[in-house]
């Protein structure tokens, strides 16, 4: 199949040998134009130079690079290294030194999901909420610019956005009931243009006279105050903690909203919006342009950031649909109209019990209400699990082969009593979860999506759920890590097991591919479990506590303990 | 790395604001180190200090914001957690010492104050809720709310934000016409408030706890318990408890 030079614009936006952002381009492919490494040769793979970032902990940054030079973020203390490509060693490290206590206020480990270089300048978040930038050649210090209050539980795990002369950050801390917001910065400066929250009245959220979205049910004045009861937008949740995209050429960006909370599903009777949706903004002001609602009062935490990828397809009369697909956690992949959020469809790629699939007509989630949580109430195979069908990581787009390679999870839970969990001066309870296997016995997946056929073309069953990203390339290799630490690389077209390697520790980074300064392709990624899923060996969970990790550690309890406890990149290369 | 040293210290950097307090016994054997909520109410410390003194040994206080994981965040830093609830899942807890429940505040001069979750009026009234951090967590008081129907004018005052004092301060400024907390988180409030009991929102048996598998120091501390019951009771008395066990 001849390469269609539409779908390619995207990737080629960005120098093939580099990999400047989390998802490479605006668009969040993860795909590498870089066709060195082939299904050919891929099996004589072998360890170029490997690196340790001396900070332990889930390390779930891409390395990002430009220029000769590869910039890493770790988990807290959030140190930024600067790697010399050509030498292999580190040109400086800069350490933003945030504040220690945010590490006791992040829900899921202290992870850091990467950096952005553009123009000369590195750009990352700090957990304790703080937008850095520092100079690409110097590691000198150019702003920072603190955006949030750990105190009331906020944090920053997300990769920032570049798009134009700005830069796109959002938070992080639902469960604490931190108000979700996304702001845009001056790249040069550090200082905030604008900040739309996700809960409240229209004013806040930004919507004005340019909002027209596609659904009914998005219409009408302040739904951000209205399909709440009383107040409790104001501690609404609906984060901004996902991947964010960019699409210059519509001028729009597009960010998720995560869960609302921190309230019982039951005490926050309506829609809850604008969480567990999609906002698509104009970058130059914030103001919503369109607004599409995954999970309608989300019941099962399946929050909405997980990332959204810009591709055009032959869908619909159209040769080249600009459109953009998303996996969610709630088990549907989407195929949404991206100048107008209208749903071209929405078809199940997991075991999904809680819900009976999507209207079309209306754009509506359907609820199965026998696996909807109730207080007190035991309640069984709810399939996905709040981490969802997929949770954060990223999922790659390959122009050539047209296929969205996706990481998974298979897991089902058990809701089996509410228990007092803990004591904050006063008693709370807490649904008591545990997860397990779905179908199959396995945990974990990856998977081709053919959005078009709106099927998997194939699929591999893991043992443990795959919370690494996937990496695309244009050699018809795609890439990705397990957490008991195997790295692999499957034939993009079939899914067949081409070669693979163990590392140090389990891998829940994202791979990227670069251009090395002798010109030969690379590949690397981030070893250093942890997480969510890997809390169980990251942190000192106990797993004989079935609930610990939120139920997730009864579900990881044979992970093994990492052999090598601080965070390694692997760079890898042909002979 | 060893997990435990480092363990012990990121939960000391957790903590952030970990106040440290060396009661003097004057005795030889290891200190009984007892952590507990930083805002727990200052009769829990009392009572440690009793039995600190029981077991001959000298008491450290360790407070510190009380949050999913505590127990595993403070590995290595406490033997003893008071004021916990009675079978708490990630540790081994004695017979309780004493059982309370949730309780109504109203201003004491309110002519028509809430009376009780049975009101007819509890949709309508502003009442605060404490709103506990973690998806699907829940206070057992908010579950009574939901159950009546009570969920508009509800504030939730998350708990990461000082909400006592938040809700006491919009309780006596008018915004809030009645603030529902735990028991013994309202006693001493104040003679300006009106404290009554809400029986229908359950109730919950304090223990003392120790990690699993210690064994000897429970048994030590039930014996202390036992050993100075009066004067236990006598403390929770002196705060103004409110007791539902006896």
């Amino acid at each position: 199949m001849p390469l269609p030079a539409l779908l390619l614009a995207a990737a080629l936006a960005v120098p093939a040998g580099e990999w400047p952002s989390a998802g490479r381009d605006a668009a969040n492919t993860r795909f590498s134009p870089l066709a060195q490494i082939t299904t050919a040769n891929v099996a004589t793979l072998k360890t170029a130079f490997t690196f340790s970032t001396g900070v332990p902990r889930g390390h779930e940054a891409a390395p990002v690079v430009q220029g000769g030079t590869m910039y890493i973020v770790t988990p807290w203390p959030n140190v930024l290294w600067a790697i010399d490509l050509a030498t292999r060693t580190p040109k400086w490290r800069f350490e933003p030194k945030p504040s220690a206590a945010a590490q006791g206020v992040a829900c899921c480990d202290v992870v850091n999901r990467g950096a952005a270089v553009a123009g000369g300048r590195v750009f990352f978040n700090t957990l304790d909420n703080q937008a850095v930038a520092v100079d690409a050649q110097s590691g000198r210090e150019l702003w920072r610019t603190a955006l949030g209050d750990i105190r009331l539980g906020e944090t920053m795990t997300m990769a920032p956005l570049v798009a134009g002369d700005k830069l796109i950050v959002g938070n992080s801390g639902g469960e604490f009931g931190v108000r979700g917001w996304v702001a845009a910065l001056e790249a040069a400066t550090g200082r905030q243009l604008w900040r739309a929250y996700s809960t409240g009245p229209d004013a806040d959220v930004k919507i004005g006279r340019d909002f027209r979205p596609h659904y009914a049910s998005d219409r009408g004045t302040d739904l951000g105050v209205t399909t709440w009861p009383g107040e409790s937008w104001k501690i609404g949740g609906g984060n901004v903690w996902g991947f964010i995209s960019y699409d210059a050429e519509l001028d729009l960006i597009y960010h998720g909203t995560a869960n609302p909370g921190p309230w019982n599903p039951h005490q926050r009777p309506g829609d809850n919006k604008w969480t567990a949706g999609l906002f698509a903004r104009r970058p130059a002001d914030g103001s919503a342009i369109w607004f599409y609602q995954w999970s309608p009062h989300d019941l099962h935490d399946y929050d909405g950031v997980n990332e959204n990828v810009l591709v055009e397809l032959p869908l619909g009369g159209e040769a080249a649909r600009p459109v953009l697909l998303h996996p969610d956690r709630n088990g549907h992949l989407y195929v949404l109209d991206r100048r107008s959020g209208e749903v071209l469809s929405a078809d199940r790629y997991a075991h999904v019990t809680t819900t009976r699939g999507v209207d079309l007509a209306s754009g509506r989630l359907q609820y199965e209400p026998s696996k909807a949580p109730q207080v007190g109430k035991v309640v069984r195979n709810q399939c996905p699990v709040s981490p969802g069908a997929k949770d954060w990581q990223p999922s790659a787009w390959s122009p050539k082969t047209q296929l969205l390679y996706v990481p998974m999870q298979n897991l089902c839970q058990d809701v089996v009593a509410s228990t007092v969990s803990y004591i904050a001066a006063t008693p709370f309870v807490g649904m008591e979860v545990r997860m397990y296997a779905g179908p199959g016995g396995h945990r974990g997946e990856f998977m081709a999506w053919d959005p078009v056929q709106r099927r998997k073309t194939w699929s591999v069953a893991e043992t443990f759920p795959v919370w690494s990203g996937a990496l695309a390339t244009a050699g018809d290799v795609v890439f990705y890590g397990t957490m008991d630490g195997w790295f692999k690389a499957l034939d993009a077209r079939s899914g067949q097991l081409l070669w693979r390697q163990k590392l140090g520790s389990g891998i829940v980074g994202q791979p990227v591919s670069y251009l090395g300064p002798d010109g030969r392709q690379y590949v690397a990624v981030l070893a250093g479990v942890g997480g969510w899923a890997g809390s169980v060996v990251a942190a000192p969970l106990d797993p004989s506590d079935a609930t610990a990790g939120k139920g997730f550690a009864h579900a990881m309890q044979d992970l093994p303990k990492p052999a090598e406890p601080m965070g390694m990149l692997h760079v890898f290369a042909l002979p | 790395m060893s997990s435990r040293c480092p363990d012990a210290l990121r939960a000391v950097a957790i903590a952030g604001a970990f106040a440290l307090g060396v009661a003097s016994a004057g005795a030889r054997a290891a200190p009984l180190r007892v952590c507990a909520d930083q805002d727990a109410p200052a009769f829990e410390e009392a009572i440690a200090q009793e039995l600190a003194q029981a077991l001959r040994r000298e008491l450290q206080v360790l407070r510190a914001p009380w949050r999913h994981g505590f127990v595993r965040k403070t590995l290595g830093l406490c033997d003893v957690f008071v004021g916990v609830p009675a079978g708490f899942g990630a540790l081994m807890t004695t017979r309780p010492y004493y059982r309370a429940g949730w309780v109504a505040l109203t201003r004491a001069d309110d002519p028509a104050p809430l009376a009780g979750l049975d009101d007819p009026r509890l949709a309508r009234l502003r009442i605060g809720v404490l709103l506990p951090p973690g998806d699907g967590a829940h206070t057992p008081v908010g579950d009574a709310l939901v159950q009546r129907g009570a969920f508009t004018f509800v504030r939730g005052y998350p708990v990461a934000a000082q909400p006592v004092a938040g809700m006491l301060n919009d309780l006596r400024s008018g915004r809030l016409d009645a603030a529902l907390l735990w028991g013994p988180q309202a006693a001493g409030a104040g003679t300006d408030l009106r404290l009554s009991p809400l029986p229908p929102a359950g109730e919950i048996d304090i223990a003392v706890g120790v990690h699993r598998g210690d064994v000897a120091l429970l048994a030590a501390l039930q014996r202390a318990l036992d050993a100075r019951r009066p004067v236990i009771d006598a403390l929770l008395d002196a705060a103004g408890v409110p007791r539902t066990d006896r």
